[in-house]
């Protein structure tokens, strides 16, 4: 017998399967991260191709029978139409949902990280900064995780963090006199570690821009690479955009 | 199996195709067994040919058998307008059309940095190089209205735009005959945003 669930969530990505079906990452906070079927996507007249697009809120009936799991009559609840007119707020937005999609197990429910990823969407498509809100959704995923560092001091000599340079690896926050700069971690400043530290407990996204926020992404990315996962793509894409517009 | 293994390689063949699961390709293998023999050879000459004497045309991407395809040749076409498209049946679809007499360029894909995609693993660079050597007045994007097709068509709108050539890309929304009932918002707010003037 199968069974049958109305859910909530957002399409992470989504891969073509056979001549006509798709099949989606569905992040919701319920069920966590599912991975599903849509059939007939791919069909001139069919609707669920742009409803199953990555970035869409969906409410969705999920049917799960012996061999797979189906999700159907998908109705929209928000689409993020100034994100997909932005290519730095789109590539953020989509390098955002892939990296939950990568951090996150299969069917392991974190209502925190999806509410996160929906705060995130909805600031990128208000114009708030791109670079704050990545960066503060990547912290704020690694202590919902369970992954955030030791920020108190430095984990070998316990100096406290007042000044100086610092790095972070999978082991905390070091300081530059216990640690030569390695070339994949970030140099961040006392200033800028406090800030993670605020970020990494911080439910709402910030409302202000924080200067030199890519920094604190790149480093979230290096510290991230150290406990959860290669990086995600879309990120690249983004940080490489951004280094094109500083270029001019 | 019980098929003899020459009818089982050919089941192997005919699986690797994409769409085609292991009972389709069962069913075309057996298929094609009943049929005559000079039905198959023209098959397998028809296969062999295409494969070898079709390749890209220098200008456009687009597929031909002479260095330039029949569109690039063709001297009654509008070259002041430039489509780019994201593949080759993208503009067997426009020549669909028959209300387009400009030129093409074939990106062969759309940017997707997460399936391994980037920039400079389509025909971008050549594409702005042909702008620059002969800048048509108008390039239209048509690119697909999926993220990638978004995010394709605002990375060339940031590559073309400061050479002075007109950026267009192809309208999306209600579809026609369709009724606003029936229209599912995301559709409703790309057909409101693309709203022009009577």
């Amino acid at each position: 017998m199968a069974r049958e669930q109305v859910l909530e969530g957002v399409i992470l990505r989504r891969w073509t399967s056979g001549e006509a079906d798709r099949v989606v990452s569905f992040l919701t906070p319920e069920r966590g991260k599912l991975r599903l079927r849509v059939r007939g996507t791919q069909k001139p007249n069919s609707r669920m191709g742009l409803l199953t697009e990555p970035l869409n809120r969906l409410s969705a009936r999920v049917i799960e029978g012996r061999h797979q799991r189906l999700l159907v009559q998908p109705h929209l609840l928000r689409t993020y139409l100034q994100v997909r007119t932005d290519l730095e707020r789109l590539s953020a937005a989509l390098a955002l949902c892939e990296t939950l999609d990568r951090w996150l197990a299969e069917e392991h429910a974190e209502p925190e990280a999806y509410f996160t990823l929906i705060q995130a969407l909805e600031r990128l498509e208000q114009g708030g900064d791109v670079a704050t809100i990545v960066g503060w959704a990547l912290w704020r995923w690694l202590a919902i995780l369970g992954y955030a560092p030791d920020l108190s001091r430095c984990r070998e000599c316990g100096h406290p963090i007042t000044g100086g340079d610092w790095q972070l690896d999978a082991g905390g926050c070091v300081c530059a006199r216990c640690m030569p700069s390695r070339p994949n971690l970030t140099a961040l400043s006392a200033e800028q570690v406090r800030t993670i530290h605020g970020w990494l407990l911080q439910a709402q996204p910030p409302q202000e821009p924080v200067v030199g926020a890519e920094r604190l992404v790149r480093a979230a990315l290096g510290y991230a690479e150290s406990v959860v996962d290669a990086e995600p793509r879309w990120l690249t894409f983004w940080e490489r955009l951004n280094a094109l517009r500083e270029s001019g | 199996m019980v098929f003899p293994p020459s009818l089982r390689q050919l089941i192997a063949q005919l699986e690797r195709l994409p769409t085609i699961g292991p009972r389709s390709a069962q069913r075309l293998a057996l298929y094609l067994l009943r049929r005559p023999e000079e039905e198959i050879e023209r098959l397998a000459e028809a296969l062999l040919n295409a494969r070898r004497l079709t390749r890209l045309c220098e200008q456009c991407f687009f597929l031909s058998e002479q260095p330039l395809c029949e569109i690039c040749q063709d001297p009654t076409r509008d070259r002041s307008t430039l489509c780019v498209v994201a593949e080759p049946r993208d503009v067997v679809s426009l020549e669909r059309l028959d209300q387009y007499r400009g030129l093409y360029h074939v990106l062969h894909g759309l940017i997707s940095p997460a399936d391994g995609v980037q920039p400079e693993d389509l025909k971008i660079r050549e594409l702005m190089e042909r702008i620059k050597r002969e800048p048509p007045q108008e390039v239209i994007l048509a690119t697909p209205p999926t993220v990638e097709g978004d995010a394709t068509a605002l990375y060339l709108a940031r590559l073309i735009k400061p050479l002075g050539v007109r950026v267009t890309r192809i309208a999306y929304g209600m579809p026609v005959g369709g009724e606003l009932d029936y229209a599912d918002s995301a559709t409703l707010g790309y057909a409101l945003s693309g709203r022009r003037e009577l």
